[in-house]
């Protein structure tokens, strides 16, 4: 049986990364790697002031890190792990958001992502969210993952595609 | 532009294409031919028809996905061909194949099996037979262990992977 409150990550991920162009900020950050806050300021439009408000709030949080490249300030996305333990209504649910999976999580409202949890259920969901980060790293194939988890290589190849299409901006 | 003989793609690819298209699939994927490919072809391993038609029927899942692809192997748009573990040019390659894979997949290096390269080794078979292949897979791990294996047998030139999401 499918854990209701679980179709509310993405919004407790707006919440985590403090409201959507900071999440933008850092999915594309996720795809560019290094960026410049003039490089965000012109990939997401948003003027180059509320970009330096954005970048500092999630330095402090620990979220980026920055370095000086041929001096120019760089930002890329930090080595964060959040494990969240959620208990509402009687349903506990745990599991661990990294940079690699982030988006993964953020599809879960999505047809296909929703439509797998709904079929195969959430642990085995949680199981591709982890396997995700090897997907991402080529240490893992989609036949392998769907070895592992127990179900067709066809649902991993439409999960995956799904997650792919969210870190799109 | 140049044109490559044949279009190898793994089961990852396709099926982006078509949950991306869907009743398009078709024409989209006649029109990657069109510009890519001089026998407008798309060649999968028995691997990856049992992975896109198959194991999705024997579950229940994915009708309208199953019954595309099922038109494409009917119109021959795809097709599916045996590689020839006989050949021992062939084995000796898939047996690299795997290996590469192994290493590169560390702990899961158990889960390697001869079918998770066979688009690798089929790719191999038409190099072979000096004919041109374009090779659509989205599999980082595959894409990786693939390039490595076209340089170490200098066969680049003859083969194309697709890089980028289509």
């Amino acid at each position: 049986m499918m854990a209701k409150i679980f179709l509310r990550v993405p919004t407790l991920l707006e919440v985590i990364f403090k409201g959507g162009s900071k999440l933008k900020i850092i999915l594309l950050m996720l795809k560019r790697g290094k960026l410049t806050a003039m490089d965000i300021s012109k990939m997401l439009k948003i003027p180059i002031a509320t970009v330096y408000k954005h970048l500092r709030e999630l330095e402090d949080a620990g979220l980026i890190k920055s370095e000086s490249i041929n001096g120019k300030k760089v930002f890329a996305i930090g080595d964060f792990t959040l494990k969240v333990e959620w208990r509402s209504n009687g349903e506990d649910i745990t599991f661990t958001i990294s940079p690699k999976n982030m988006t993964v999580f953020l599809a879960v409202d999505k047809p296909e992502t929703s439509y797998f949890i709904s079929r195969r259920g959430l642990e085995k969901f949680l199981k591709f969210a982890e396997l995700y980060e090897d997907y991402v790293d080529g240490k893992v194939t989609v036949s392998m993952i769907a070895k592992i988890i127990g179900v067709t290589a066809m649902e991993v190849a439409a999960l995956i595609s799904e997650v792919e299409e969210v870190a799109e901006i | 532009m140049q044109k490559y003989d044949y279009m190898i793609a793994d089961t990852s690819y396709l099926v982006h294409l078509d949950r991306k298209y869907k009743e398009n699939l078709k024409s989209k994927l006649k029109k990657i031919l069109k510009l890519n490919v001089k026998y407008r072809k798309v060649i999968i391993s028995p691997v990856v028809k049992f992975e896109l038609i198959d194991q999705p029927l024997r579950q229940n899942i994915y009708f309208d996905s199953v019954e595309r692809f099922q038109r494409l192997l009917n119109e021959k748009l795809i097709e599916v061909r045996e590689v020839d573990y006989d050949n021992p040019r062939i084995s000796k390659i898939s047996d690299e194949a795997k290996r590469y894979l192994a290493k590169k997949s560390g702990k899961y290096e158990h889960l390697v099996e001869r079918a998770d390269v066979e688009t690798i080794t089929l790719t191999f078979s038409f190099l072979l037979e000096r004919t041109s292949v374009l090779v659509a897979v989205k599999d980082k791990a595959l894409k990786e262990v693939l390039k490595n294996l076209l340089k170490q047998h200098k066969l680049t030139a003859e083969a194309k992977i697709i890089e980028q999401n289509i």
